[in-house]
């Protein structure tokens, strides 16, 4: 961001509309992309990050100006939408806009389309850490304050389903075969 | 052992170091094997990031925001929340509440014993300055009642012939001052009494 974010969270407390267009601009992406990977769902993704950035615009006040807090704030609000999604639509189908993330033409269709289904089968937690790990590229400091976990906590919680993800894909990979 | 290799290998692939890491995969097809899978697992985890989000979406969350707030600002009382702006100033709203304290404090006081004998100097003051300006609002009242009286003119000849009455008093209770007291008049004095 190129603006100190206090200066922005000022904007943002008064609603004025240029604040929130440069948070928008900074996180939507991200959040829409954690919602995508933890739901599966293109649909829900989208109403996902309108609905976290709705919240967020209401409860704006509670955050007392920092950047961590609201990092973390914004988080919590995505993490429990997508996991209220992903416990309700359980048993039906998780990866129904699997096409949008991985398209059938793509050269490593098989490799994406084993880790995916891999990925999707890891508990709620786990899958968690490795989406904002792996996926998003978020450090290990910026993780730990987001789930309020130390941080070698979180890095040996992250090679652990590392290990756990693999031998996931290969047991795919034995029953495919 | 090699746990504590695997575990090796994915610390020095987290901080990008390849090379190190399949320098200590090598010799041993199970770390090498590790070491392939993990590379690769890493490489497809990067390729599900999403780094824009559909086209509109921020304009359509803006949208909603500002739209939400529009409808916020029109179900708003304009004086209920004037009022609760005055009173979420603690400086105005501590002096607010003290002086309706003090005002319900003399009128009480005020109430229940009109002139006692033993009335303290403040509480002949408060009252004095009540009477003041009771005085005020009466006088603005008989104002009023003149401006809208009828009979404008007769109220106005007998002002003046009240105001004469009261000069010509004034005159004699100086002059009988005068004289018990053998002092004359000072001579611009005539000019004031015309």
């Amino acid at each position: 961001m190129i603006m100190e974010f206090n200066k922005i969270y000022k904007g943002l407390e008064k609603n004025e509309k240029w604040a929130w267009k440069m948070i928008l601009e900074n996180y939507s992406s991200r959040i829409y992309s954690y919602i995508l990977n933890f739901s599966g769902s293109r649909e829900f993704a989208e109403e996902g990050t309108q609905e976290v950035f709705f919240r967020m615009f209401k409860s704006i006040k509670k955050i007392k100006g920092k950047k961590e807090d609201f990092e973390k704030y914004l988080y919590t609000i995505a993490k429990n939408y997508s996991i209220d999604h992903y416990r309700k639509n359980k048993n039906i189908n998780i990866i129904e806009d699997k096409d949008y993330l991985i398209p059938r033409w793509d050269p490593d269709f098989e490799t994406k389309d084993l880790v995916w289904r891999g990925i999707n089968q890891l508990e709620e937690e786990d899958r968690e850490l490795i989406i904002l790990r792996e996926i998003e590229g978020y450090s290990y400091e910026e993780i730990s304050n987001l789930l309020d976990i130390p941080m070698g906590t979180v890095k040996s919680r992250i090679n652990r389903v590392r290990l756990k993800l693999a031998e996931i894909i290969k047991s795919l990979q034995g029953r495919k075969q | 052992m090699k746990e504590d290799l695997k575990i090796k290998i994915l610390e020095l692939l987290d901080e990008g170091k390849f090379k190190e890491a399949g320098k200590i995969a090598k010799g041993s097809l199970e770390l090498e094997e590790f070491y392939r899978e993990q590379t690769l697992l890493k490489e497809t985890l990067k390729s599900f990031k999403i780094r824009r989000t559909p086209d509109n979406l921020n304009e359509k969350i803006l949208e909603k925001l500002f739209e939400e707030k529009e409808v916020a600002k029109d179900f708003e009382i304009p004086l209920l929340n004037s009022l609760l702006k005055i009173f979420s100033f603690p400086k105005i709203s501590f002096s607010a509440a003290l002086s309706i304290l003090t005002l319900t404090l003399v009128l009480i006081i005020y109430s229940i014993n009109p002139i006692p004998e033993n009335l303290s100097y403040y509480t002949y003051k408060v009252k004095s300055k009540i009477e003041f300006y009771l005085d005020k609002i009466d006088s603005a009242k008989d104002l009023f009642v003149f401006m809208i009286d009828t009979k404008r003119e007769e109220v106005i000849k007998d002002l003046i012939k009240k105001e004469a009455n009261k000069k010509n008093e004034e005159v004699k209770k100086w002059q009988i001052k005068t004289e018990k007291s053998r002092r004359e008049l000072p001579y611009f004095y005539h000019l004031f009494l015309g």
